[in-house]
């Protein structure tokens, strides 16, 4: 798998087939179904599910874009911050085929997710799934009570991004000949703030919309 | 270029984080002000649809009250009045107050399209002010804004909610 839109594509596919066996295995519709059924009339949540098989190929067609602007949003970064920090000329092709091949971490969510609900909390609903990342401060501290604005954030610090970004920082270290520490700090320098206004924003809507 | 560009980059990143950063805090703050001020129903004085005022004397005391902030163009608030105008006789132990920012006239053509001026524990308000969605922190519509009967808030619905779930939270003690 040497070229980065292959990558991209397993990605996209993963992505969208993790998508198909969640809604399926966990039954999402029905929880859907039932967590509308307090606020609208059968006919309206018949509507609601009819426009949303209607248009269930913009999700196809969602979820590789969101990737595609994602990874290479991250390697713009990560560009920025090695053409500061490092001494060695670094691509962006290089820098795209690393976060590319680090984006794989995050498909494990989605597969502990489907498995966690499945086999071991086989009572849930909506929100338990909506909020549930495994090994993250949320599930730690459980969104019960908490206000919306805090989902995101706590959501976001979890084991998976930890691996994501000592992924990136060791990748870079390569790249650059130097060595992890390196690699970390130009990550630390570029991905970390990045992320962190990142989730800002995500806090700052939430706030105004919530 | 490249001593500018590492002053200038960094410089924008820490701006907006410290312009976000404030932000939030801010409106945490103001969220939490608002969570506090709506407690208990909070003193208002709005104009019913004849002209006269409507404020907290005008409310029933020991009866559970029901806010529904809505826009007679908006589906959901008709959805949401259609399924009261069906229900009325269910919600006869509590008083509702049907609020809108719209004209007096727009509002009262609403509330009789669906049949609610001849009710005593149903009352059509108009916030001329527009400071409803301010005081409780109405961000959508409709919103339903439910107190028990010490006047203590029970729960803040964004969007349209079934009239057994409204009475359910309305009832319980």
């Amino acid at each position: 798998m040497k070229s980065n839109f292959s990558k991209y594509l397993l990605i996209s596919v993963a992505l969208i087939l993790i998508t198909e066996i969640t809604n399926k295995v966990l039954n999402i519709k029905g929880l859907i179904y039932n967590s509308l059924a307090e606020q609208l009339t059968s006919q309206q949540i018949e509507s609601v599910f009819e426009f949303q098989e209607k248009w269930q190929w913009v999700n196809y067609l969602v979820i590789p874009i969101v990737v595609l602007v994602k990874t290479s949003i991250i390697a713009s970064i990560l560009y920025i911050g090695s053409f500061f920090f490092s001494k060695i000329e670094v691509t962006f092709k290089q820098l795209l085929t690393i976060v590319l091949r680090a984006e794989f971490i995050f498909l494990a969510i989605g597969i502990i997710k489907i498995l966690w609900f499945y086999f071991y909390q086989t009572d849930y609903n909506l929100k338990d799934i909506q909020y549930f990342l495994p090994l993250s401060a949320l599930n730690i501290i459980g969104y019960q009570g908490l206000e919306p604005w805090f989902i995101y954030p706590l959501q976001t610090f979890n084991v998976f991004e930890i691996a994501y970004i000592i992924y990136l920082g060791y990748q870079i270290g390569n790249l650059t000949k130097t060595n992890a520490d390196n690699g970390l700090k130009i990550v630390a320098c570029s991905y970390i703030p990045a992320l962190v206004l990142w989730v800002s924003i995500i806090m700052f809507l939430t706030l105004n919309y919530s | 270029m490249k001593k500018y560009l590492k002053i200038i980059i960094p410089a924008i990143g820490i701006g907006l984080l410290m312009f976000f950063g404030y932000q939030i805090v801010a409106k945490i703050r103001h969220k939490k002000q608002i969570a506090e001020n709506i407690k208990t129903i909070p003193v208002f004085k709005y104009q019913n649809v004849n002209g006269g005022v409507f404020s907290n004397k005008n409310l029933k005391i020991q009866t559970p009250t029901l806010f529904i902030y809505f826009n007679s163009e908006c589906e959901f608030c008709n959805n949401e009045t259609q399924m009261i105008h069906e229900n009325i006789q269910k919600l006869q132990n509590f008083q509702l107050v049907f609020i809108s920012f719209e004209k007096p006239e727009t509002i009262k053509a609403f509330a009789a399209k669906y049949q609610l001026l001849d009710h005593d524990n149903v009352h059509i308000i108009c916030d001329s002010k527009i400071t409803f969605s301010t005081t409780f922190d109405v961000q959508s519509l409709p919103c339903l804004v439910l107190y028990d009967k010490n006047n203590n808030l029970i729960e803040k619905i964004k969007g349209q909610t079934k009239v057994e779930t409204i009475i359910k939270k309305l009832s319980f003690e």
